[in-house]
């Protein structure tokens, strides 16, 4: 077990237990394990790998899902199943459609389908173009002077004209966009048959993990110390259970601990086979 | 009606939510997609999907289906014929060849009149 370096504040503290001072709260601490910036606090230690979300902390009022745990255990351990091959299989096709929709431009009906909203569908206009013709054969019929009906019926049909050039530009903008979008869709059709796929196999795949690991699990939540052993071990509480799982997996990178079911941190890391930021 | 599709995990189970949560306002669900109530409520959610999940959510408006006012008589003659014929391992294009039935190419060519309204198309 490789010992870590925590500096806090300037201080350096190096070893396989270390312990920090009550205001730093151990959020700060998972941070800085997984590497990022929290200003006062760093560690150098192995990097966490996906079983340390679930017993990376590990305190009295924790929960954990425990099946999930295992398996990222078992996976900590390079466990493999027989399904991983066909699952990084469709994790390359379901790579291949976000790289195909990403090439594919998604069409934004939004603006388009608003123009013609507003629009309308031009009856109003059209109704203009029709009365001020009405107009027009009225003056024509009584002898007066047409000049200014003529004005206003090139008026109303120049009006229309317009309407219906910028209604059927936004028609096609619409007709364009939505052919976009359903090459998307075809796409995206793909991607969830193959993600459902993978949520099958990925779930096959937990259950082998769990049950390889079934019985050192059990084995591990009975030694636990200080907690009553329960007649079925995934019905453990959190916290023994986090242990256990802890017990089982190959954790590399530090668990945060507050918890008291340990003589000490020494033995508390000796039971993870990690080392401690005690908080 | 509304009818909401859904093309992602996310939006597939958010879409699920919303069926649950309000019943009332949707008409059916199948699978990964489901038809809400022409409704303001009915928009509002289907709405609330889209913007929550851009294009992995399609939103389109149903409306109810006349075969008398939108088929032509042939088209609607054609398929209860074909659907009484005799021998049922025949194929369309066999069972209208040399009768009055349209083909099937003609019937593919030829769009259903689509009432304009408000942009839809």
């Amino acid at each position: 077990m490789r010992p870590i370096t925590v500096e806090i504040d300037g201080t350096v503290r190096r070893g396989r237990v270390v312990s920090l001072p009550p205001d730093v709260s151990p959020g700060t601490v998972l941070e800085a394990i997984r590497g990022g910036d929290t200003g006062r606090l760093t560690v150098d230690c192995e990097q966490p790998r996906p079983v340390h979300d679930h017993v990376g902390h590990i305190h009295g009022g924790m929960g954990i899902r425990t099946r999930t745990a295992l398996a990222r255990a078992a996976r900590s351990r390079d466990l493999t199943t027989e399904y991983d091959a066909e699952i990084e299989r469709l994790d390359a096709e379901i790579a291949a459609c976000e790289a195909e929709l990403a090439d594919h431009e998604s069409g934004d009906c939004t603006p388009s389908r608003r123009s013609l909203a507003e629009q309308g569908t031009g009856t109003e206009l059209r109704e203009a173009v029709a009365a001020a013709r009405g107009r027009l054969r009225a003056c024509r019929d009584h002898g007066t002077d047409t000049d200014d009906a003529v004005e206003r019926l090139e008026a109303a049909i120049s009006e229309l004209a317009e309407q219906e050039t910028s209604a059927a530009a936004a028609r096609e903008r619409l007709a364009q966009a939505r052919e976009r979008n359903r090459r998307r869709r075809e796409i995206r059709d793909r991607r969830l048959r193959l993600e459902d796929r993978r949520a099958n196999l990925e779930r096959e795949a937990r259950a082998t993990l769990v049950d390889r690991l079934r019985d050192e699990f059990a084995a591990a939540v009975d030694a636990v110390p200080g907690t009553p052993t329960p007649a079925e071990p995934f019905d453990a509480a959190d916290l023994p259970a986090a242990l256990a799982v802890g017990h089982v997996a190959a954790l590399a990178a530090p668990v945060v601990l507050d918890c008291e079911l340990f003589d000490s941190p020494q033995t508390a890391s000796e039971w993870l086979g990690a080392p401690i930021v005690n908080v | 009606m509304l009818l909401v599709i859904t093309y992602s995990r996310a939006a597939r189970e958010s879409l699920r939510n919303v069926c649950r949560a309000h019943e009332e306002s949707v008409r059916r669900q199948l699978g990964r997609a489901a038809l809400f109530e022409p409704t303001e409520f009915g928009a509002f959610q289907a709405l609330r999907l889209r913007a929550k999940h851009g294009d992995a959510v399609q939103v389109e408006r149903t409306r109810p289906f006349n075969e008398f006012a939108a088929v032509p008589a042939a088209v609607r003659e054609a398929a209860a014929a074909y659907e009484s014929r005799e021998q049922p391992a025949v194929p369309y294009a066999a069972f209208a060849a040399g009768t009055a039935h349209p083909s099937k190419e003609k019937m593919r060519d030829a769009a259903l009149e689509v009432p304009e309204r408000g942009g839809e198309i």
